[in-house]
Parts: C-alpha cells; sequence; structure tokens
C-alpha cells in the first residue's frame, strides 16, 4: 500500500467518511446501462434463486425472475430463460453493423455502440459471466438440453462479457464496489471493500454512527451468496413449492412461489437500487482523458464480437487452446501497463502516488547538455542525447538504468545515467523536439516518473502451435484426457469431433484492428 | 587433490555428452541441462556453441537470452574465450546502448537490430532477446515464410515463461535448453486462474511446459558449484536441490577470508564468524516492524562499513597469492525495492557510496557472483509469511551469489512465524506441486542459520 493510500485511510478513518482516491472517474458510464443483481441458492454453481435486471434506477420499473425451486430443472430454466429472453434484446441493438471507412482505405464494419453492464460486486461478475454463462454456453449441442435460442444466445454473450472483463481498463462489465474502491478510499480494508453495502455507507454516510451502522450493513453484501440466516427462512416455501409439484397441487405451488418472489424481491430491491446509487456516485464525476480512448478499444473488441454474431451463435472453446491463452496474458498484461501508465498522467492524484513510492524523480535543472551525441542500438549514427543535469529536491528510489518520463510531456523519454543523493543525470533518449519546445530554463523543476510500458506494436501470434508446446505424436486437441475425467466443470462432455467442429472465438478476421482483437 | 575432477574436464565432459545428444535428438527434440548456482553454465553454453561451429563451418547458430544483460554476458565470454567465432548480437530497435556492447564492438562482433542484414548472413553466432527472436518470426511469419534453424541454445531457460517459449519455437526445430531450476520462476503481473492445470499455460516455466509434453527429456545435471564455498554448497543443495544434489568444486582450505585488523565490537564478531565458517546470522530480537525496518538497514549498513574499513584479503583457487577485497565485491540483497533503498540511505549516512557495491533486490542479482554478500532476511518482523516472501527461488538466489562468505540479518521469531501462519492460497486442479517447498527450504534455512548466530 502506498504513503497517500495509508494517509486517505488513517484520514477517512478518523472522519468516518470516505476520501476521494482519484481527481477524475476512470471508467466509462454509459447513459442507460443494465444494472444486474442476482440471488444464487448456495452450494449450486449456477442456480438463480432470483435475478433482477433493468435500465431504470426505479426498483418497481425493473425486471424480476424467480426460481422458486432452483434445483429443480423447469424451475430454474423458467427464471433463467425469462432473463436470457431479455437480455437478448437489450443486446440487440448493440449488434447492429455499421461500415465506417478504415484508416489506410478499405471499409470495415463496427458496432454502433457498446452495451454497458453493471453489478454489485466483483463476485456477481464473475458468477454471471463465468458460472452462469458458461453453464449456458453449450446448452443446445451434442446431447445436452433443448433450450430457447436465447438462452443459448445469452450463455455467448455472457461469456464474452466474462472474458473481456480481464482486460485491464474495460468498462464494458463493471463491478460497483472495484469501481468505488478505485475512486474512494474508506476506513476498512479491501475486503470489507467488496461488500457494497458498507462501501456506500462510507461514502454517502448514515443518519446517526457510522460503525453501529456498519455491524447491520455487513449482514448484506448485495450476492450472489445469499445471507445464510435470510435463505433459511426461505427453505419452508421452497419446500412446499416441490410438495405442490410432486402432488401437483397447483394452488400450493402459486402460494409457495409468491412467497419466495416476494422475500427475494425485497433482498434484490435493495442491491438493485444500490447499484444504482453507487453509478449516481461515480457519474457526476469528471472523466479522466484516458476514458475516451479506452471505450474505443471496448467497442473494438464489441464489435468483433458482434460480427461474429451475424455467422450465428459464437461457440466458445472449453479452455483456452495455448496460442489463445499466451495471446490473452500477453494482451492484458501489456494493457495493464498502458493503463498504469495513462491513469497516472490523467490524474495528479495517482501520479502523487507513484512519487510517494519513489518512482519520481523531482529536481531543479542544472544544466542541460544539448550536444552530447550517442550511437542508439541498432544505429550506425551518432545523434543527439541531451542530458538534463537535475538537483533533488525530493527523495527517490530510481536508481541508475532506469527508464523514466517527464511528467509534463510523455513524449520525453529517457534513461538515468547517473543518481547520488543530491542530483541526477538523465539522458534524452526520445521526444527531444518536445523538450525543445518546452524551452526548459535553467532552475525550473522538472518531474520524471519511471514508467516504461512497450509502446511499439506486438509482435503476431505464431500461426500454429509449436512442438515445444503439444504432445509429440497426437495433433489432438489438448484437454483430451480431461474428457470424461475427474475435472467435470458442468459443461456438457463432447466426442473430439464435435468440439473440433465448435469454431473457437478469438480466430483474428483479416480485417481486424491489429493489437486490439484478442 | 588429483581424483577431484577439475573445471576444465568437467566442462570438457559435459560439452561432449550435450554434443552427442544434440547429434542424435531428432527434429521437435531438446536437450536439457540442469545447473545449480556457479556450475560453469555460461562456460558450457560457450563450449558447446564453439564445438558446434567448429564441426560445421556453414552453421549459424542462434542463442536465446531472457535479459540484455543476459545477452552482453554471453557474448562477452564467447570474445574472451573463442575470439575467432564471428558473432552478431541482435537488439530491438528501441532502448539504451549497452556501453558494454557499443566497447567490444569491432571485428567478428557486429551489432544491428536486423535479421536480414548481411551482419546477420555472415555470422556465426547470433544473439538476442527471446522478445527480439520473436519478432523475428513475427516478421518472417508477415512476409509469408518463416525460415526455421534447426538448433538454437537458450540461456537462463527456467526464468522463460512458457508464452516466450510459445513465441520462439516455430523458429527452431531443435533446443539446447540450459538453465537453474531453483532459481525465481518467471511472474505474471495478471490473474492467471483461467489458465491454472494447463500444461501451457503461458504463466507457466518454459521448462514445465516443455517437460510436460516431453516426458522422456532426461536433462542432464552439471554436479559441482564453482562458486559457493564448500560451507556453501551443502545447505543450498539440500534446501533447494533436494533431487539433484551437487557438490563445491572447491576445498575447504581453497577459499580464504583474511580480515584487516579488528576490534572486539558486535559488528567484528559478525565478521569474525563469516570469515571463518562462511557464515553468520545476525538475529535481532524478535518485534514486528514496517517492510523497511531501519535496524536492519542500519545494521546490514554498519557491517558493510565495518568490513571495508578493516578491509580484506580474499584467497581463492583463482587468486592464489589473494587480492584485496573490493567494495565491487561486496552485495547486499533484499527482498523489496523500498528495503534497497532503506539501505542505500543508511550507507549514505556512514559516508559510503552505495553505488561503490551492489545493493539490489534478489531478482536483479540473479545470475551475479560476490565474494562477500548480505542478506535481508525476508521473513524479519513480519507478521505473515506469502508466498512471496516464502518463495524457496528467492531464498535460494539470496544465499547462493557469494564465493566467501554470506551474513544474514533478520529477527527472531521467523521460525514461529513459519509454524503458525497458515497457508491460505487457493489450491487448483491439475495444477502440479511447486518443487522444493518454499515451507520447507524456508525451515531448512532457518535451521542451518541457527548455528551461526551472532548476537
Amino acid at each position: 500500500m502506498s504513503l497517500v493510500d495509508l494517509l486517505m485511510a488513517a484520514e477517512a478513518a478518523q472522519s468516518h467518511a470516505a476520501v476521494r482516491r482519484t481527481a477524475y472517474r476512470h471508467q466509462h458510464l454509459s447513459a442507460k446501462p443494465l444494472v444486474v443483481v442476482a440471488y444464487n441458492l448456495s452450494g449450486e454453481a449456477a442456480a438463480p434463486l432470483g435475478i433482477m435486471y433493468g435500465t431504470e434506477s426505479d426498483a418497481e420499473r425493473a425486471r424480476l425472475v424467480v426460481a422458486a425451486e432452483p434445483r429443480n430443472r423447469e424451475s430454474r430454466f423458467e427464471a433463467i430463460n425469462a432473463f436470457a429472453a431479455d437480455f437478448v434484446e437489450f443486446i440487440g441493438p448493440y449488434l447492429q453493423l455499421t461500415t465506417v471507412p478504415k484508416k489506410g482505405g478499405g471499409f470495415r464494419q463496427v458496432a454502433s455502440d457498446v452495451p454497458q453492464v453493471v453489478v454489485p460486486n466483483r463476485a456477481t461478475r464473475s458468477y454471471l459471466g463465468s458460472r452462469l454463462g458458461r453453464s449456458l454456453r453449450y446448452l443446445g449441442l451434442g446431447e445436452t438440453h433443448e433450450v430457447p435460442e436465447a438462452t443459448q444466445w445469452t450463455g455467448a454473450h455472457l461469456s464474452w462479457f466474462a472474458e473481456h472483463s480481464q482486460l485491464p481498463g474495460q468498462s464494458v462489465f463493471l463491478a460497483m464496489t472495484e469501481s468505488l474502491a478505485q475512486h474512494f478510499a474508506t476506513g476498512q480494508s479491501s475486503l470489507e471493500d467488496e461488500n457494497l453495502a458498507t462501501l456506500l455507507a462510507w461514502i454517502e454516510g448514515v443518519p446517526g454512527g457510522l460503525l453501529p451502522a456498519l455491524e447491520l450493513l455487513e449482514e448484506s453484501a448485495y450476492g450472489p451468496v445469499p445471507n445464510p440466516r435470510w435463505e433459511a427462512t426461505l427453505a419452508p416455501f421452497v419446500k412446499a413449492y416441490t410438495e405442490g409439484l410432486r402432488a401437483d397441487d397447483e394452488a400450493k405451488m402459486n402460494l409457495a412461489f409468491s412467497r419466495v418472489e416476494s422475500e427475494t424481491r425485497q433482498a434484490l430491491k435493495e442491491a438493485y437500487e444500490a447499484t444504482h446509487r453507487a453509478i449516481g456516485i461515480l457519474r457526476p464525476i469528471a472523466p479522466a482523458a484516458g476514458v475516451t480512448g479506452r471505450w474505443q478499444t471496448d467497442k473494438y473488441e464489441w464489435s468483433a464480437h458482434a460480427r461474429r454474431c451475424q455467422r450465428g451463435i459464437p461457440r466458445f472453446a472449453r479452455r483456452h487452446d495455448p496460442l489463445r491463452a499466451a495471446r490473452a496474458l500477453q494482451r492484458w498484461t501489456s494493457a495493464a501497463d498502458a493503463l498504469e501508465m495513462q491513469q497516472a498522467f490523467d490524474d495528479p492524484l495517482i501520479m502523487a502516488r507513484l512519487d510517494a513510492d519513489g518512482r519520481c524523480a523531482t529536481g531543479d535543472v542544472l544544466a542541460i547538455d544539448w550536444n552530447n551525441r550517442e550511437v542508439k542500438p541498432g544505429g550506425k549514427n551518432r545523434t543527439k542525447v541531451p542530458l538534463v543535469e537535475l538537483a533533488l529536491t525530493a527523495p527517490t528510489r530510481l536508481l541508475r538504468d532506469e527508464i523514466v518520463r517527464w511528467t509534463e510531456d510523455q513524449r520525453v523519454k529517457g534513461v538515468v545515467r547517473s543518481v547520488d543523493s543530491a542530483s541526477m543525470t538523465i539522458a534524452v533518449t526520445n521526444g527531444m523536439k518536445a523538450l525543445v519546445d518546452a524551452s526548459v530554463a535553467t532552475g525550473a523543476e522538472m518531474l520524471f516518473v519511471n514508467l516504461n510500458p512497450w509502446e511499439g506494436r506486438d509482435p503476431w501470434a505464431p500461426d500454429e502451435v509449436p512442438w515445444t508446446h503439444r504432445a509429440p505424436t497426437t495433433s489432438d486437441l489438448a484437454g483430451e484426457s480431461s474428457l470424461g475425467g475427474g475435472d467435470d466443470d458442468g459443461s456438457p462432455d463432447m466426442t473430439l469431433d464435435e468440439l473440433g467442429a465448435l469454431p473457437i472465438v478469438g480466430v483474428v478476421d483479416p480485417d481486424d484492428e491489429p493489437g486490439v482483437v484478442l | 587433490m588429483s581424483d577431484r575432477p577439475d573445471f576444465v574436464s568437467i566442462n570438457g565432459e559435459f560439452t561432449r555428452r550435450v554434443v552427442d545428444d544434440l547429434g542424435k535428438a531428432a527434429r521437435g527434440e531438446a536437450v536439457l541441462v540442469e545447473a545449480p548456482p556457479g556450475a560453469g553454465k555460461s562456460s558450457l553454453t560457450v563450449s558447446v556453441s564453439n564445438v558446434l561451429t567448429s564441426e560445421d563451418a556453414r552453421l549459424r547458430l542462434p542463442i536465446v537470452t531472457q535479459t540484455n544483460e543476459q545477452a552482453d554476458d554471453i557474448v562477452l565470454s564467447l570474445r574472451r574465450r573463442y575470439p575467432n567465432i564471428r558473432i552478431v548480437r541482435l537488439v530491438g530497435t528501441s532502448g539504451a546502448p549497452s556501453s558494454a556492447m557499443l566497447d567490444a564492438a569491432g571485428p567478428g562482433l557486429a551489432i544491428t537490430s536486423d535479421h536480414d542484414s548481411t551482419d546477420v548472413q555472415d555470422a556465426q553466432v547470433v544473439v538476442a532477446t527471446a522478445r527480439k527472436w520473436e519478432f523475428v518470426r513475427s516478421k518472417q511469419q508477415q512476409n509469408g515464410s518463416v525460415r526455421k534453424y534447426d538448433l538454437a541454445l537458450i540461456d537462463e531457460a527456467y526464468q522463460m515463461r512458457s508464452d516466450a517459449l510459445l513465441g520462439i519455437a516455430g523458429l527452431f526445430d531443435r533446443l539446447m535448453c540450459v538453465g537453474d531450476p531453483g532459481q525465481l520462476e518467471p511472474f505474471t503481473t495478471v490473474d492467471d486462474a483461467l489458465w491454472k492445470g494447463l500444461q501451457y499455460s503461458p504463466s507457466r516455466t518454459a521448462m514445465g511446459t516443455l517437460r510436460a509434453f516431453h516426458p522422456e527429456i532426461a536433462p542432464h545435471q552439471l554436479p559441482t558449484s564453482w562458486r559457493l564455498p564448500p560451507s556453501a554448497a551443502g545447505i543450498v543443495s539440500e534446501a533447494f536441490y533436494p533431487y539433484s544434489s551437487f557438490d563445491a568444486g572447491t576445498e575447504a582450505w581453497q577459499r580464504e577470508l583474511t580480515l584487516g585488523a579488528g576490534a572486539a565490537s558486535p559488528d567484528d564478531e559478525v565478521l569474525g564468524r563469516a570469515a571463518a565458517d562462511g557464515w553468520a546470522y545476525v538475529e535481532l530480537p524478535e518485534r514486528l516492524t514496517i517492510r523497511t525496518d531501519t535496524e536492519i538497514a542500519a545494521r546490514l549498513a554498519r557491517i558493510v562499513k565495518r568490513l571495508l574499513t578493516r578491509g580484506a584479503v580474499v584467497v581463492d583457487e583463482l587468486e592464489l597469492g589473494g587480492r584485496k577485497l573490493e567494495a565491487s565485491d561486496v552485495a547486499v540483497v533484499a527482498a523489496h525495492n523500498d528495503q534497497v533503498q532503506a539501505v542505500r540511505f543508511e550507507l549514505i549516512q556512514l559516508g559510503i557510496d552505495p553505488n561503490s557495491l551492489v545493493v539490489s533486490t534478489a531478482n536483479k542479482v540473479q545470475g551475479r557472483e560476490y565474494e562477500v554478500v548480505l542478506v535481508w532476511h525476508p521473513l524479519a518482523g513480519r507478521r505473515d509469511a506469502t508466498t512471496f516472501h516464502l518463495e524457496s527461488g528467492r531464498m535460494c538466489v539470496m544465499l547462493s551469489r557469494h564465493r566467501q562468505a554470506c551474513v544474514v540479518v533478520g529477527r527472531s521469531g521467523a521460525d514461529r512465524l513459519l509454524a503458525e501462519f497458515p497457508d491460505a492460497d487457493p489450491i487448483f486442479l491439475d495444477e502440479p506441486e511447486k518443487f522444493p517447498d518454499g515451507w520447507e527450504a524456508n525451515s531448512l534455512v532457518l535451521d542451518h542459520l541457527s548455528g551461526f548466530r551472532v548476537a
């Protein structure tokens, strides 16, 4: 934890009120995001008790689906199918493609807009995408149960959302605990910040004392795992529903259903309203400069999904193959590095955090040697590499050979040539013109920060799995041994032929934008 | 002494074995060499390169390294040992120039960023980082065809991540991989839970993936550490290389650290113990502290100062007559960057230029060696024992950099922390166990250090 974060946490703890961590909002917020809150039956992978969703902050206008006995297939899928039909209706308009000219000639099809789904906490995001989405995405294939097409589509869309949510800096699938904790510091631990109820209390304040209120609020975390005490109160109704089902007693079933529904509605209503309140807290904060560009990246990637949807329901492999896994890791790592730098340059409070961590060097310019010339690697000729000599005015942890950028202009990049307790010399290797244009005077203060994400083009991924990453004699799909084996993740077992025949999402089309498509 | 194999004969023997195996290896096969710290990995790589290039005058041999520093090191030792081999150092198109390379350039060594240049076509050995080779492969792929090399050598293969190997393996039909399995593993900054249990998980080590798919590969084990003194080889071998033990290549009498005149201070006692036994464990009183424990930082700085003030003479098998210990022969190693900074600060307070010696993290001193190493024990003053602090690779790097003596500064209570702190890491299906186990290795090390305790 950085010093700045410690101070903010101490300030929040003392004043019993959250403190703003950033000067700007670092996530995109759509005009009408779809808010989804859910409770799942404990102990089950993907058996929703109830899902409430809608784009209006008024919970009375939100939709609710309830499964009175989620362990019963009919009951469960009645709820899931109803949700899926509405979800597909929400996604529908975003799948519309428009044709726009490409840079460098030609045309490409892009989605007109990107859907945004907002959930109360990270656990709900993982539940909705990785568990519910995954459990639906193979239905209708092979020996599996038939479900409406909308349910299959929802499985595919949720799987895309789940995978895309791993991209650092994305705003398509937001968990409000994560977003609020990024923008506000509280006096509680980051584990406790995962409870949206208490996190909101720190930010919004509560009538009376905060600490006693937190004790009560900790009882509710807004899903997807229900509070055991609350869930226990449902048990008699769930049981009555099953009894009614067995006895073919429709009146008993309906009564039980309505009791489960009203209980679940009450619980989900709180979570639904809280999620909308969280959006309401973030919305007025001015967006950081980089938000638009990152939303554009979201749009490119969504467009790739939308284009695949033109050819039918996109299918997802059970596991990434070696090429896709390696590409995803490299892509997410470089996105994380780029995000770190973009946020630091967008937001003085984030830059201050890096400075407090010792990753900046602050000093007054003693002299700039404009005439220094050096041969750059791979080059033949000596080129100008100005040497900036600073009298350090603040402590730094930067050492020799570290790459730094000027905080005023990130094009100005250099390497620390020497440092002692009082001075530092930086050789400016890139952005010399920007430095000249800034006409920095002797005695002026300069601040350099140690940030160096890879900015060039990434190498192309290999077009086939090399011999080191597959068994020597077979070209079978990796994961064959697990078919019918012990690691049952709930997805249906398919024969190798069936698996092989699935078009795997992630194959790059020739007209895909380089670098933005997984 | 005569029955003891010497460096030259062991190196020659393993060079012959590796070259033989390479000759027998078919396409899609690899020869793997595992080496403990200071076992002469780079010498082996250099000798194998020499034999291969002299057997086949038309051979162009790629060498893959993990970092630019490692690439520079290999080029320099090739130049020193076999100045007649024509080498190209292939570099990226961005980044700062390495002055060592620029100085070494001349007839027989070209530096270029272009794999299609005539320099590369004419060379016998092409040295570049894995990242650069990935770009070479990518460019050839964009131009329509990948021109494969028959054979490549990968240095420090255990520090390579699986995705890095995936990016370049298509360029090479056969591989020779050399590495130290006990060192720090490569890491990822993003959540890799998605790929846990997959043999080809991109966040695994490259050697983990290669061996999972090619279980028939039996690695050659270099048997001797030429760096570690006999006092250190035993514990390092036992704690970090339980399945491939190794010995020191020297006898105790061959290594000697003679200190200048001292007095009866606690720091002198520490140095005396280290000089006599090869180890000293300074155990400060038990206390929970913040990460940058100033007491430990100050103590490390004081011991360094005392060592440099007293001066010392280093005698070993290379310097039979002895030579003066320089500041650059001394390193202070810590787990965290802020601890490094704390030590540097304390050194400045004592009037020592922290740049005159090496003060660094374990990650940055991998592959380096010094005469005397001072270690900030990763568990000192902590209330938790996380995977990071228990990682056996980190401890192994810290305890295996020295040729003469190692001084560890910690706090008492570390043994209790090890016993009491519960392991809360998630367990993933199909994910192989890591060996050696960090907890066990740390316990063995603490046990060993307790025999060299100085107040």
